[in-house]
């Protein structure tokens, strides 16, 4: 943490020129906007730092191939709800330890750099946030059950006939 | 291009003097009184953050919305107004 408050005026000046963020004269009442400018524009430094940093390892034909792969499967994993899991993605599965399969072959060192990657993205790009997901699905399963016990009711009636 | 208030027009029209700062456009008795609390009592103590900030849209908007909480068209109509205020005042 680079603590931006006890930087000098002439300091976030000169950071907001480095990162080329266009500003004003850095006094009082500008200081919290160009602290909070700069912070957006550190983190979004690191991240991009840390995906160049990725591509730079692979430079074998893997790279395109899986490259193309993880953005569908980042976009897939944090969109799904639990009941799509149980249908349809098992087309998607192979392709996950397809992908995964070479670069543990490839050296130790390469497979945490992914792994991390992998439980961020899902997390940042969550809609709606799990205990929701939770309720709604006791809901659902709530009502089904009494679906199925009002159902459960009426079979003997039928029986007769 | 959106038609300007009778604010907006009324803001314009002449030199801001003592004006309070809901008299801007945009900027009713709720984000009014947010500026207030946070020192910007008058419209010309607004029109200084405005230049201090280079009279630039984004920042302004930003600053803006960052102090009181602005949404887009608020933003919009604070920074058309002060700008059109400096093009003929300033």
């Amino acid at each position: 943490m680079t603590m931006l408050s006890s930087k000098s005026n002439e300091e976030i000046k000169r950071m907001l020129d480095d990162y080329g963020i266009k500003h004003g004269p850095v006094v009082d009442s500008t200081r919290a906007l160009y602290e909070k400018k700069l912070r957006e524009a550190m983190s979004k430094h690191r991240r991009t730092q840390v995906q160049s940093d990725r591509t730079y390892y692979r430079e074998e034909e893997d790279v395109t191939y899986v490259q193309h792969h993880r953005p569908q499967l980042y976009d897939d994993v944090s969109n799904r709800t639990w009941s799509d899991y149980r249908g349809m993605d098992y087309t998607d599965e192979p392709a996950i330890y397809r992908t995964q399969a070479p670069y543990q072959n490839m050296s130790q060192a390469r497979n945490l750099p992914p792994e991390p990657h992998i439980q961020k993205t899902p997390e940042k790009t969550r809609l709606v946030p799990v205990w929701l997901q939770i309720l709604v699905f006791l809901i659902v399963s709530g009502l089904l059950y009494l679906v199925y016990i009002n159902m459960e009711s009426a079979e003997p009636e039928k029986r007769l006939t | 291009m959106s038609s300007t208030s009778q604010k907006h027009k009324d803001f314009v029209a002449e030199p801001m003097g003592e004006k309070s700062v809901m008299a801007l456009a945009g900027i009713g008795e709720v984000l009014g009184k947010r500026l207030e609390e946070k020192g910007f009592d008058k419209a010309y103590v607004v029109l200084g953050q405005f230049l201090v900030l280079r009279k630039d849209e984004e920042l302004f908007r930003e600053w803006l919305k960052d102090t009181c909480g602005a949404n887009i068209k608020q933003q919009g109509d604070c920074y058309s107004c002060l700008r059109e205020w400096c093009d003929s005042f300033l």
